[in-house]
């Protein structure tokens, strides 16, 4: 069987979000399954994500858990739940320590992680006019 | 599981290795301390043990821990697993042990782990180790760089934002929990902190500073099993099982919405129901304190207050020495002693102490019964026991 993450990861190398979602019931969902887990389905199709999300948690972290991360601290590791409604991990850049709140509203950018790895980070979304 | 068959199986004898920083000791031999006391605390010997439950350890290159130590100890088994239940492993071994006493794949259990987590690589390789260990995911969380505090800190976070829960609120369970281990002399933290100690500590990953999170020790503890019907020969007055239950809810937090309540409320209802009694019974509750909010969420979770309330509620010391519910009474992972998978199974021995009366300065008056609970993974994996005196 073919890893469910796959296409995720493959989209994160061309900094694209894309979003497993069930063709029977509609609910898209995270992290990657093979079958939807809200209806049980096997047809998925993989669409793009808004990029809008909010902020569901967050943590400062002081301590790299290893040298790649040491020149980073203190850098914002997040949980985001997306606009669609899955939530997945990320990190929360170009915030000022006192302006970060539960709940913000963020927008979809992407990142060289210290590993190499390109992944989706949130900022910030512009106030709406 | 029905209660009844349960009750067909006791724990009838407790043993500690010693706990802290503890050099110059294998896995295997910090084990050997923990069962040999559990032994002569029962009056067993070791011919009478036929069935072994162990956990993994990370200080040794065994590929079949209940081999290793089977073959270590001697052991002739008719009944032996290795059961990984991340920290919740101590409490889900004595839900194993007495279904392999009631249904007869053994007669008597013993119930062994442990290992020089401390010594084998200090405290801040240990940290950085388990960060990498597949406690975060590794293609979706791991690349992001959360340390294993830090993915319990966004549960803190959250907490804190639904509920109004404060940090000062958060360390009055490291305060309490010291304040119990002040009372054991095998814990490794005994030195008595106050809230603002908590806080003026170097912050780790926010909410969580340094002493809102588990230590990481050597050490290592042991229970044993048998039959009701044995128990009652024995030197110890018997501890039963009432009640037990498994929750899962997750594997990786980030794949959990809703993380402020976990799996906890499963295997706490569970617990109680086979027992027939409801939280406001329970005398003592041994709850797994990896990090400060761990408690909060279980405390809430399991019962004792609503969703939400925890915070609240454990302020003015209810739960340290001379509180309403006392909790975590040898000092727990946050100051009497963490090493790994086994830090859960002194939970079982305190809430074992405590019921016989042998608990010391810490005794409970009159504890008649107890809630153990045991959390694993990253707040996802959960055992409860209610545990009573005969």
């Amino acid at each position: 069987m073919a890893d469910p993450i796959a296409p995720l990861l493959d989209a994160y190398a061309e900094d694209r979000l894309r979003l497993p979602i069930c063709e029977d019931c509609g609910t898209a969902h995270l992290y990657p399954r093979a079958r939807c887990p809200h209806c049980g389905g096997t047809r998925l199709a993989w669409r793009e994500a808004s990029g809008a999300a909010e902020l569901a948690s967050y943590s400062v972290v002081h301590r790299a858990p290893s040298p790649d991360f040491a020149a980073e601290v203190p850098y914002v590791v997040a949980l985001v739940r997306l606009a669609e409604g899955p939530q997945m991990m990320a990190r929360l850049v170009d915030v000022p320590p006192d302006a970060m709140r539960i709940g913000m509203r963020l927008a979809l950018r992407f990142a060289a992680m210290p590993g190499g790895e390109r992944r989706p980070v949130f900022a910030p979304a512009e106030t709406p006019p | 599981m029905t209660a009844a068959a349960l009750r067909h199986a006791a724990i009838v004898g407790i043993g500690e290795s010693r706990l802290g920083r503890v050099p110059g000791l294998t896995a295997l031999e910090l084990q050997r301390e923990a069962a040999e006391a559990a032994l002569a605390d029962a009056g067993l010997a070791w011919k009478d043990v036929d069935g072994l439950l162990t956990t993994p350890v990370r200080t040794e290159s065994w590929a079949m821990p209940c081999g290793m130590v089977a073959q270590g100890f001697g052991l002739d088994p008719r009944y032996i697993a290795t059961l990984d239940v991340a920290g919740a492993s101590g409490c889900s071994m004595v839900m194993h042990a007495a279904m392999a006493v009631a249904t007869g794949q053994a007669s008597t259990v013993l119930c062994v782990g442990g290992q020089p987590l401390l010594s084998h690589r200090g405290r801040d390789a240990t940290v950085k180790a388990l960060a990498g260990a597949g406690w975060a995911h590794p293609d979706l969380e791991a690349p992001y760089g959360p340390l294993v505090p830090t993915l319990y800190a966004l549960v803190a976070q959250r907490h804190m934002a639904e509920y109004g829960t404060t940090a000062e609120q958060m360390a009055e369970v490291a305060v309490a929990m010291r304040g119990w281990a002040a009372m054991n002399t095998n814990a490794q933290k005994r030195e008595p902190i106050k809230v603002a100690d908590v806080l003026a500590s170097p912050m780790v990953t926010s909410p969580l500073h340094v002493l809102d999170c588990a230590l990481v020790s050597d050490g290592a503890a042991a229970f044993i099993v048998t039959s009701a019907d044995r128990a009652r020969d024995l030197r110890q007055r018997p501890v039963q099982p009432l009640g037990a239950g498994s929750g899962f809810s997750h594997a990786y937090i980030g794949d959990h919405t809703g993380i402020t309540t976990t799996g906890a409320v499963r295997s706490g209802r569970e617990a109680f129901r086979q027992a027939g009694i409801t939280p406001a019974d329970i005398d003592v509750a041994e709850l797994y304190d990896c990090f400060t909010i761990t408690v909060l969420v279980e405390l809430e979770d399991l019962g004792f207050c609503a969703k939400g309330e925890a915070g609240a509620f454990v302020q003015g010391g209810r739960i340290g020495p001379g509180g309403s519910l006392p909790v975590t009474t040898h000092g727990g992972l946050l100051s009497a002693g963490h090493p790994g998978l086994a830090g859960g199974m002194f939970h079982v021995v305190e809430a074992v102490r405590q019921l016989r009366g042998q608990a010391g300065l810490r005794q409970v008056p009159d504890a008649e019964l107890a809630l153990v609970h045991g959390n694993g993974g990253i707040i996802g994996l959960h055992c409860s026991l209610v545990l009573g005196s005969v």
